[in-house]
């Protein structure tokens, strides 16, 4: 603090360019594109204002309902699913065994592997024509559970879910695994001397003090959910039927689809309050039940 | 004193930053020592059927005007909408640009983005007189002409397998019934009856049901529908058309991935001999041309969809658009206009047209002959058809963008199961202004 004091019109001044520079580049559009959301707009004739009716026309929209709950969803199973499962996986691989190293490799491979060549090995292991895993089911004599994976409504979802999760457990691991290796020796050490159970060590040591990492990864799969975007584009398209539309393809797909720019926008206001609610709330969650803790 | 330096320093770079970042570059279209300089963009590139035309008409037009400087900027199919618009949006669009017929010239046009071509015509009336009517028609917008089509497109064609036919003691279908009964008898036999691919969602839409729905409804119907001039898309003609969809897909005509892979992907059923029949359109001839195995190039045949009982529509259309063309900007300068004409002619005329039929691509010019010995004789047989049955309009053409995509995601959603046609053609009512 007092080297900021010191230094404050130095600091102000040589963070000005940058500032400037996010000011002009990221800020303005933004609100810009707050300000088109009241417009009706097909980026080629003049706007015209029309107030709120393009917000009237999103929340009556039901499938724009549906892609909030498919976001929802996606919250909810990278929450309760790519945490716990990272979390173990981060437990178990911060012991020393023969391995430990591979594994955690192997794990963390999917996290390195771009999205597009992820959604597309997906799509090409569950297509039912040709797809390695019915092909598998049906070796096996379970040919009754082969189905049109990502072509059939009640299926598209889940699969698009399972692979989020296949997808981002390593980063939440690895993450993990991080926040375990800065947990002091020698609580564990007075530990071992007291003769307190592995079990214990677990419970009431490595997790209390993993709490604020995992806070932080909460905030992270909200935001990150919220945004998702590519593996549903590359993998269905959002179809079939809007089954696994979400709120940023279906934004992408009324902006850049049917060319109403003005609608987009209004789109776009409509996820940012919705995903900054959402943080918020969270944050808020978290933070009493760590005053409980 | 030091700190004193640096700030000047800084406030000098960020004085330069803000005078040269914010100031207004200079548009690089302008004359310049004689010569004249324009942007063009198109998507004529990668594994679009007009790329090696392309690539050789610039090339030649470069060699034989040498005072043009052409900026050329090539951007794949599926980002050059896309591009195009938001550069349009924010008022940057390039001197000249691939526009595709009917409703995209009329969205640019109506909002005054383009320049007329008409003086081009009069002056030139021999290329004017040798093309197809609708390469000009389709591109016309009250009276004003912008562009002349690149070829034509036949949107819906059946290409099938004869050797799988033939196996099986199967004809190729001229009735409804006989294509369902060809459809179950190769379902028996574990052969993919017709392959198809509509993850994309237009692929659906404008290979097979424009011309199902131009069966049963005919084509005044359509313009009528759109004008709201006494029909309306809950008629039971167009429900008809509809449910024929619904129809195909649980008869499991199509391979069982039709939903997941897209309109490339699906071709190598074809190629591969496990599908009878491919539905796409005349852009998929470039493609076998160079990929089909010779064994199924020999016992290539090609075929239009059946008529369907009570249908209304001239079985012996097909349905088809212009080609894409390339129009001129309007706020490019009178020399840029000028030059960007010659460019017209030049990827459209005779010279230009001989081309097309080299790659593969239907001519939209009457006075070309095509020497059988010249070309694939695979493309003769498109040659033979556009000959016998006249184009109809395809729906993605005729509807605004906004239509098309109710009726694209709308064919979909009847294929999962999950709207009903009376559900669709509402929506797509409910849509016409």
């Amino acid at each position: 603090m007092e080297l900021f004091r010191r230094n404050r019109t130095f600091i102000l001044l040589g963070s000005l360019p940058a500032l400037v520079l996010y000011v002009l580049f990221v800020i303005y559009p933004i609100f810009r594109s707050f300000v088109y959301g009241f417009y009706e707009w097909n980026g080629l004739s003049e706007p015209t204002y029309v107030g709120l009716k393009n917000f009237q026309e999103i929340l009556h929209d039901p499938v724009f309902w549906n892609s909030f709950r498919n976001n929802l969803l996606i919250v909810g199973v990278s929450i309760f699913g790519q945490i716990p499962i990272g979390l173990v996986l981060a437990v178990m691989l911060s012991r020393k065994f023969p391995g430990s190293g591979t594994y955690r490799s192997i794990f963390f491979i999917p996290m390195v592997l771009s999205t597009v060549v992820v959604a597309l090995l997906w799509s090409s292991l569950l297509n039912p024509q040709v797809g390695v895993v019915n092909q598998f089911l049906k070796q096996i004599g379970l040919g009754v559970l082969a189905m049109n994976w990502l072509g059939d409504m009640r299926t598209a979802m889940a699969v698009v879910c399972g692979v989020i999760i296949w997808q981002f457990s390593g980063l939440y691991m690895v993450i993990f695994l991080a926040a375990i290796q800065n947990i002091p020796k020698e609580i564990y050490e007075a530990c071992s001397l007291d003769g307190v159970s592995e079990r214990a060590k677990l419970l009431h040591v490595t997790l209390p003090l993993l709490w604020p990492t995992v806070m932080a990864s909460v905030v992270l799969c909200i935001a990150g959910s919220m945004r998702s975007f590519d593996l549903v584009y590359v993998m269905t398209e959002g179809g079939p039927a809007h089954a696994t539309e979400l709120m940023a393809t279906y934004m992408y797909n009324k902006t850049f689809a049917v060319y109403k720019y003005g609608y987009g926008s209004a789109v776009a206001m409509v996820i940012f309050l919705l995903s900054f609610g959402m943080i918020l709330a969270g944050q808020i969650l978290m933070k009493r039940k760590q005053d409980t803790v | 004193m030091g700190k004193r330096w640096v700030f000047l320093v800084l406030a000098l770079a960020l004085c330069l930053t803000l005078v040269f970042g914010g100031g207004k570059s200079e548009p690089a279209s302008k004359k310049e020592g004689g010569k004249v300089k324009f942007t063009l963009w198109h998507a004529y590139v990668g594994t679009d059927q007009r790329a090696p035309f392309m690539e050789e008409r610039m090339a030649s037009f470069r060699a034989q005007n040498p005072n043009f400087e052409i900026e050329e900027q090539k951007i794949a199919r599926d980002q050059y909408q896309t591009k195009l618009k938001t550069a349009a949006a924010a008022g940057q669009l390039p001197d000249a640009f691939q526009c595709w017929p009917n409703a995209m010239t009329r969205e640019f046009a109506t909002a005054g983005l383009l320049s007329e071509i008409n003086d081009l015509l009069a002056a030139n009336p021999e290329w004017k007189n040798s093309f197809v009517n609708r390469a000009f028609d389709e591109f016309t917008v009250d009276g004003k002409v912008y562009s002349a089509g690149l070829g034509i497109s036949v949107c819906s064609i059946i290409y099938y397998n004869k050797a799988l036919f033939a196996k099986y003691g199967l004809a190729f279908p001229r009735t409804y019934e006989e294509l369902k009964h060809v459809v179950s008898v190769f379902r028996q036999n574990n052969i993919i009856p017709i392959a198809m691919g509509n993850k994309p969602k237009w692929p659906m839409q404008s290979t097979l049901f424009s011309i199902v729905a131009n069966r049963s409804t005919g084509t005044e119907w359509l313009e009528n529908a759109l004008a709201k001039k006494g029909a309306k898309f809950t008629d039971p003609e167009f429900i008809r058309a509809l449910e024929i969809i619904v129809d195909l897909t649980k008869m499991g005509a199509f391979n069982s991935d039709v939903i997941t892979i897209d309109n490339v992907q699906m071709r190598d059923y074809f190629y591969r001999g496990e599908a009878a029949m491919a539905v796409e359109g005349s852009w998929m001839l470039p493609d076998i041309i160079k990929r089909a195995p010779e064994s199924l190039k020999q016992n290539l045949e090609m075929g239009l969809f059946p008529p369907i009982p009570g249908g209304k529509g001239n079985p012996n259309v097909m349905s088809g658009v212009s080609g894409t063309g390339i129009v001129i900007n309007k706020k490019a300068s009178p020399e840029q206009k000028e030059a960007i004409k010659k460019l017209i002619l030049h990827v459209s005329n005779n010279e230009a047209q001989l081309l097309f039929a080299k790659y593969g691509i239907p001519v939209s010019s009457k006075n070309i002959t095509i020497d059988p010995k010249t070309v694939d004789p695979v493309y003769l047989k498109i040659v033979d058809l556009i000959a016998k049955h006249p184009l109809v309009t395809v729906y993605d053409s005729a509807l605004n963008s906004e239509q098309t995509e109710i009726i694209n995601n709308g064919l979909q959603a009847l294929m999962v199961g999950a709207k009903t046609p009376e559900q669709v053609a509402a929506e797509l009512q409910a849509a016409v202004k």
